[in-house]
């Protein structure tokens, strides 16, 4: 019988619930059979579970706790599933990688924390990859196809990234008719979109499309919501928000340059108050000068 | 302190780099703390690049573009290196890192001795700051 165990680290607990719930990976573990879920009463010392076939993680590593127990899965099971954007990338609990424990914790608990946050793949490797915030009824289907492949034995040679990773501008249904053209006619609050099937960024609002993977089946833009960006960087992206502010710079009234020059160009890139906050909202932990910034406080 | 800074800077072929090669020429000094590297325009260095300078090092970023509005020799890359690292800076001040770290500066291709002084002054301004890593050795 394949033996699975959940493991919740710092997270919302939304993800692993709507895994459970998804009838193919549900109809997986009537099967077989959950020997650890702390968060439904299935509990038990980690040390005498014994073998376990696929451990499903989702969440960041904030906690000494949470370092202890994912050190520990990554030992005793065959396969690790990180599941989820946080484990991936950090999430939305990654946006407190730049506070100190201090700023988050009172007193004695401030022993307990990580000095940061850091997602699960920089501390363990997982063989399965699942970003999504949370993912998709397509991934999980995908997701519970891998998984049957190997639930009788062995594991995946190597990593197995469970989206597609392609640019999500690559097939979105507002794509612009000819995108070598496509200019940005200032920055524009996202209140004030009109839903008349543009491309988000022709209209001046800022869409991650440029940088994030496609995974999504753009959920978000097909109900008039620019790009947050959950799904991660696309391939060939290294950094969502320095990447942005590159393709910022080439299309940001590209035709009016020369006559707003410099001081004209800085008013209207005043307008993006948060870029941090924009571009980083999922990748927090990963972004350079995350680690730039952690190396002056003496954390790597 | 025997610390001294280490500096990179990128300088478009078109005219800060001339400026640097006519330096040279008419036996003009500037600190040796920087590195020139010319590239075809300043409008292709990306934000990934200076942020990977920093990571390995270096503690300021020194970009030497063409003066607007006319004189790029690509017509409009000295704007999309403004955007880029107004935004940049920007977006570093929120991560805690002084902005001042990176100086955007303009040239018509005489201008030797601007360049000498802007990098001499810009060294100076690091020698205040500090080392990048914020005073914690590696």
């Amino acid at each position: 019988m394949t033996r699975y165990a959940f493991l919740e680290l710092t997270s919302c607990g939304d993800c692993l619930s709507e895994l459970y719930m998804n009838p193919e990976i549900n109809k997986l573990l009537e099967e077989g059979e959950i020997v650890y879920w702390p968060a439904y009463g299935i509990v038990g010392d980690p040390e005498e579970i014994g073998e376990v076939d696929v451990t499903f993680i989702a969440g960041t590593v904030r906690t000494r706790r949470d370092l202890e127990e994912l050190e520990k899965f990554r030992r005793i099971s065959r396969i690790v599933v990180a599941y989820g954007t946080c484990s991936i990338y950090g999430g939305l609990n990654g946006l407190t990688a730049l506070l100190e424990p201090r700023a988050i914790a009172d007193g004695e608990y401030v022993k307990l924390l990580m000095p940061t946050v850091k997602p699960v793949t920089d501390y363990i490797e997982p063989d399965i990859l699942v970003p999504g915030c949370p993912p998709t009824r397509e991934v999980m289907a995908r997701l519970a196809k891998t998984l049957k492949k190997y639930i009788s034995g062995g594991k995946p040679e190597k990593k197995i990234f469970l989206i597609p990773g392609e640019v999500l501008c690559k097939h979105c249904p507002r794509r612009p008719s000819n995108p070598e053209k496509a200019e940005m006619p200032g920055i524009r609050d996202p209140n004030e979109v009109v839903d008349d099937g543009r491309c988000f960024i022709e209209q001046g609002i800022l869409c991650l499309g440029p940088v994030t993977a496609n995974g999504c089946n753009h959920l978000c833009i097909r109900f008039n919501h620019p790009c947050m960006g959950c799904m991660g960087p696309a391939r060939g992206v290294v950094d969502q928000g320095l990447n942005m502010i590159g393709s910022i710079g080439s299309i940001l009234l590209k035709s009016r340059e020369v006559k707003l020059l410099f001081p004209g160009l800085a008013k209207e890139l005043d307008k993006l108050r948060d870029p941090m906050g924009y571009f980083y909202r999922y990748t927090l932990p990963k972004a350079m000068l995350t680690k730039l910034a952690l190396r002056r406080r003496g954390v790597e | 302190m025997d610390w001294e800074p280490w500096l990179i800077g990128f300088l478009s072929k078109w005219t800060a780099g001339i400026a640097a090669e006519s330096a040279g020429v008419n036996r003009v000094r500037y600190s040796p703390n920087i590195v020139l590297i010319n590239v075809p325009c300043c409008g292709l260095i990306s934000p990934i690049h200076v942020v990977d300078a920093f990571l390995q090092g270096a503690d300021g970023v020194y970009i030497g573009g063409a003066l607007p509005p006319a004189n790029c020799h690509y017509k409009v890359g000295n704007f999309k290196a403004f955007k880029r690292f107004y935004l940049l800076k920007k977006l570093m001040k929120q991560f805690g890192i002084e902005p001042e770290r990176i100086r955007l500066e303009w040239f018509v291709s005489p201008q030797y001795r601007k360049l000498a002084k802007t990098i001499d002054d810009f060294v100076d301004e690091i020698k205040k700051l500090g080392p990048i890593t914020g005073g914690v050795e590696e």
